[in-house]
C-alpha cells in the first residue's frame, strides 16, 4: 500500500504559473470594469499584484491532502481572512476598493476550486493549453476595448500580461510535457538524465526570455541605433572622402543652400521605422546569442570536471544505463582530403562517396567493413539508380577497366 | 513596440529551432540492438543491449526507442512492454551531443528457438517538444535459445541402455589402427599381432593390444511429425529436448553423436541435419534450436531413406519419435533390418497406455514418460 503524502508536489510549478496567468487576466478584466467606476485611478497595477498572495494560498490549499468536503470551506475561510487583511491595509481607500480586491480574490478562489475538482483533466495537461488560449483571447479582446476607450496605459499593461502569459505557458508546458505525453515511460523508467536535460532547456528558455525582455526595456535601442547609423555614415564618409574632395575641386555649388539654411525637418537623418525594427531585432538576437554562448561555455567548463561515464543503475538491477561521451571528430571540413584519382575515376569515386555518405547520414546500416556488394544490397532499397554507379565504382576499384 | 518585437523574436526562434531539428535531428545517429550472447541456454538470463550514439553537436531532448522482441524472452523489467504475438518495448534514452547511451535489460530465455529483432524505430522531438521525428532502422540481431536440458536422472535409463550397448560393441570389435598397449604373448594370439621391436627389446614375445572400435558413434533420428490430429507440439518439444540432453550426456562420456531430423530449419527452410558426428553438443543444439514446429515436417520414411546411407553399420541408432502410427512402425522395422542395434524411444505422457507395437519392434522400444498432457 502506498503511503499518502501530505502535500502533492508533482506539477506544482506549472500549476502555479497557470494560476498566475488566470490572476493576471482577472486583474485586467477588473481594470476594464474599473473604467466604469469612480475608482478608475485609485487602484494601481502594482497594488493589484498583491493579490498574488491569495493565488499562492489557494494553490497550497488545493495541494494539501485533505478531504474534498473541506476544500470549499477552506477557500471561504481564507477569503474571510483576506478580507480582514484588506480592511487593515486599505482602510483609508474605502469599501469600494476593498470590494474590488475581494472580487479578484473570489474569482481566483472559484478558479482554484474548479481546478481541484477537475484534477483528473488537469493532470492530462490539455487544460493548460485550453486555459492559456482562453486567457490570451480575453486579453487580446481587452486590448481592443482599451484601444477603443483610448487607454494606452492599460493597453501597455495588457500587452505586458500577454508576454508574461506566453512565457509562463512556455515554461509550464516544457516542464509538464514529458509527464503528459510520455507518462507511461517517465513514471517507470530511469529517465533522470532526460529530465535533467529538459530542465536545462527550461532554464535556458527562462533566462533567455526574461533577459531579452529586461534588455529590451532597459536598453536605449534608439540611441544605440543612432550611434550605429552615425558610425556607418562616418565610415562611408571616410571611404568616399576622396570623391568629395574631387567634387569640391571641380564643382562648387553656388545656388544650393548651405546646411545652416536648410529647414530643421529636412535635417532629420534619424532611422526609419523599418530600420529601427530590424536593428532592435538584431540587437536582441545578438544578446541572446551571447547569452547562449556564455551559458554553453560555463556548462562545458563544469562538464570538464565531471566523470566521463555515468552509470545510473545499481548492480543487480534488471535495467542498467551507461551514458558516456564519444570522441568528437575534430577534423575540419577543409582538412579532409580524399584522393579520388583523376578524370573519369575522380567523377565516379566522388559520386559514389557522396551517395554512400548521404545514405549513411540518413541511417543506412553501412559499416566500415562493408564490401561494395553489401553496400549495393543495402542501398538498392533506397537509391533506385545506385546499381550502375556501383558497377562503375567496382570496375575502378577492382581495376577491371583502366581510366585516365 | 518592444513587446511586439519580443513576440516576433520568440516566434522566429521557435520556427528556426523547429526547422533546424526537422533537418538535423535524425542525422548521424547510430543505433544497435543486440544480445549479450547470440546463443543462450534455456532458462539463462541474457542482456538485451540497446546502444544509441549521437555523433553530432545537436542535443536531442530524449530518444524513444521502440523495438519488437520475441515473446520467448521474458524481460525482467516489464515496464513499457506490451505483449501480443510479439513484445513491443519502448525505452527512453538520453541523447547529449557526442554521447553514447547504452541500456542493458536483463531477460530470461524461456522458449527454444531462433529469434531476430528485425525492426527498430526511434522517435525524438525538438527541444521544445513541438514536433516528433521518427525513423525506422533495420536490425540484424539474432538470438538462438537452445532446447531445454532434461536433468540426467530423468534419462538415466536411456543412457544406461546406450552405454551398455556401446560397451558390448566395444568388446566385440577392435580397431586395428588404434593401439591401447602392449602385453606378453599368449598362445591364442595371432602371429600378426606380435610387436617385433618390443619383443627384441624385452627378450620375450610381446603383442599389440588393439583398442576397441573407434566408431562408437550414436546416430539419432528425430521424428517431428505431428502425433495427434490437433497438431500438438508438446511431445515434439520434449523430443527435441530429449535429443539435445542425450547428445550432451553422450559428449560428456566422449561418445560422438549425430542427429537427423525431419523438422524444418527456420533459417534454411530445409530439414535440419547435423553435418558430422561431433563431441561438441553446441552444434547439434543450435541446429535443434532452429527447428520450426509450425511448419509441417517432411515424412519420416523420406528422412530415413535420404540419410541412412551416411550412417555406418556399426552406429548405435536411436530413433526418437512420439508418432507411433503404422507407417512409422513399418519404416522402423525396415530400419531395424539394416541397423539391428536400433532403439526406438517413444516420448509419451505419464499414464497414457503405449499403442500397439509390432512384435518385431517390441524388443527395441523404450517408453520415455514425461509429465503433462496435450
Amino acid at each position: 500500500m502506498t503511503k499518502k503524502t501530505f502535500f502533492f508536489y508533482q506539477g506544482i510549478i506549472a500549476e502555479f504559473f497557470m494560476s498566475v496567468t488566470f490572476f493576471l487576466t482577472s486583474i485586467m478584466v477588473e481594470n476594464l470594469a474599473l473604467c466604469y467606476t469612480p475608482l478608475n485611478n485609485l487602484i494601481t497595477y502594482k497594488s493589484q499584484l498583491t493579490g498574488l498572495v491569495a493565488v499562492v494560498i489557494f494553490l497550497i490549499i488545493r495541494r494539501i491532502n485533505i478531504p474534498k468536503s473541506i476544500i470549499i470551506p477552506a477557500h471561504i475561510l481564507f477569503l474571510f481572512l483576506y478580507c480582514f487583511l484588506l480592511k487593515y491595509f486599505h482602510a483609508s481607500d474605502g469599501k469600494l476598493v476593498i470590494g474590488a480586491f475581494l472580487l479578484v480574490a473570489i474569482a481566483n478562489a472559484i478558479f482554484s476550486i474548479s481546478r481541484f475538482f477537475n484534477a483528473s483533466s488537469v493532470k492530462k495537461g490539455h487544460s493548460y493549453l485550453e486555459l492559456f488560449v482562453i486567457t490570451i483571447v480575453i486579453q487580446i479582446l481587452l486590448c481592443v476595448f482599451f484601444l477603443i476607450g483610448g487607454r494606452p496605459d492599460l493597453i501597455r499593461l495588457t500587452a505586458l500580461n500577454i508576454v508574461i502569459s506566453i512565457c509562463l505557458y512556455a515554461i509550464s508546458r516544457q516542464l509538464t510535457v514529458l509527464d503528459d505525453q510520455y507518462s507511461h515511460i517517465v513514471r517507470v523508467q530511469p529517465v533522470r538524465s532526460v529530465k535533467r536535460q529538459n530542465l536545462i532547456t527550461v532554464v535556458t528558455i527562462v533566462f533567455t526570455l526574461f533577459l531579452s525582455v529586461v534588455l529590451m526595456i532597459i536598453l536605449p535601442s534608439k540611441k544605440i541605433l543612432t550611434a550605429i547609423v552615425y558610425a556607418i555614415g562616418m565610415f562611408l564618409r571616410f571611404i568616399l572622402s576622396p570623391l568629395f574632395k574631387m567634387k569640391d575641386d571641380y564643382y562648387t555649388p553656388i545656388d544650393e543652400p548651405t546646411m545652416e539654411e536648410l529647414p530643421e525637418e529636412e535635417f532629420d537623418y534619424g532611422p526609419t521605422p523599418v530600420i529601427d525594427l530590424l536593428a532592435t531585432i538584431a540587437i536582441v538576437l545578438i544578446i541572446i546569442a551571447i547569452f547562449i554562448i556564455f551559458f554553453l561555455k560555463i556548462r562545458n567548463l563544469i562538464g570538464n570536471f565531471r566523470r566521463e561515464e555515468y552509470i545510473s543503475s545499481p548492480d543487480g538491477s534488471p535495467v542498467s544505463d551507461i551514458i558516456e561521451s564519444v570522441k568528437k571528430d575534430r577534423k575540419s571540413f577543409f582538412s579532409r582530403q580524399y584522393d579520388f584519382g583523376h578524370g573519369e575515376e575522380y567523377k565516379v569515386r566522388k559520386k559514389y562517396f557522396k551517395t554512400v555518405t548521404k545514405a549513411i547520414k540518413g541511417g543506412a546500416p553501412v559499416k566500415d567493413s562493408s564490401s561494395p556488394n553489401e553496400i549495393r544490397e543495402i542501398m538498392e532499397g533506397s537509391e533506385k539508380h545506385f546499381g550502375p554507379l556501383s558497377d562503375a565504382y567496382e570496375d575502378i576499384r577492382y581495376n577491371r577497366k583502366k581510366y585516365d | 513596440m518592444e513587446i511586439l518585437i519580443f513576440l516576433a523574436i520568440v516566434a522566429a526562434v521557435v520556427i528556426v529551432e523547429l526547422i533546424y531539428y526537422r533537418k538535423h535531428a535524425m542525422e548521424n545517429l547510430d543505433l544497435d540492438i543486440n544480445v549479450s550472447k547470440p546463443v543462450a541456454s534455456y532458462g539463462e538470463t541474457i542482456e538485451v543491449i540497446e546502444v544509441v550514439q549521437n555523433n553530432k553537436r545537436t542535443r536531442l531532448p530524449f530518444l524513444l526507442l521502440k523495438f519488437e522482441a520475441p515473446t520467448a524472452i521474458d524481460f525482467l523489467d516489464k515496464t513499457n512492454t506490451s505483449v501480443s504475438d510479439l513484445q513491443y518495448r519502448e525505452d527512453m534514452l538520453t541523447m547529449k551531443p557526442f554521447s553514447r547511451h547504452t541500456r542493458k535489460i536483463k531477460a530470461l530465455c524461456r522458449k527454444r528457438g531462433y529469434y531476430t529483432f528485425p525492426r527498430v524505430t526511434i522517435l525524438s522531438t525538438d527541444l521544445l517538444f513541438i514536433e516528433k521525428f521518427s525513423r525506422e532502422y533495420k536490425n540484424d540481431a539474432q538470438l538462438t535459445i537452445l532446447p531445454r536440458l532434461i536433468p540426467p536422472e530423468e534419462i538415466m535409463t536411456l543412457l544406461s541402455v546406450t552405454f551398455s550397448e556401446i560397451q558390448r560393441r566395444r568388446t566385440l570389435l577392435t580397431d586395428p589402427f588404434s593401439l591401447s598397449g602392449i602385453r606378453e604373448y599368449e598362445p591364442w594370439d595371432p602371429m600378426r599381432s606380435v610387436n617385433w621391436t618390443a619383443s627384441a627389446k624385452t627378450g620375450e614375445l610381446m603383442v599389440n593390444v588393439n583398442a576397441s572400435t573407434s566408431t562408437r558413434k550414436v546416430t539419432i533420428f528425430l521424428n517431428l511429425e505431428h502425433y495427434t490430429q490437433r497438431k500438438s507440439t508438446i511431445l515434439l518439444e520434449k523430443a527435441i529436448s530429449l535429443a539435445y540432453s542425450y547428445i550432451c550426456e553422450l559428449s560428456l562420456e566422449g561418445v560422438p553423436a549425430r542427429v537427423f531430423t525431419n523438422g524444418i530449419d527456420t533459417v534454411t527452410g530445409a530439414p535440419s541435419v547435423s553435418e558430422d558426428s561431433s563431441l561438441d553438443p553446441f552444434v547439434s543444439g543450435t541446429d535443434l534450436a532452429r527447428i520450426d514446429l509450425t511448419h509441417d515436417a517432411i515424412s519420416f520414411p523420406e528422412l530415413v531413406e535420404s540419410n541412412i546411407g551416411s550412417t555406418s553399420a556399426d552406429d548405435f541408432v536411436v530413433v526418437i519419435s512420439p508418432r507411433t502410427d503404422a507407417i512409422t512402425q513399418k519404416q522402423l522395422i525396415d530400419l531395424k533390418s539394416k541397423r539391428p542395434s536400433l532403439l526406438w524411444v517413444i516420448p509419451s505422457f505419464k499414464g497414457n497406455p503405449l499403442p500397439d507395437i509390432d512384435s518385431g519392434l517390441m524388443s527395441s522400444v523404450f517408453n520415455w514418460e514425461v509429465s503433462g498432457h496435450d
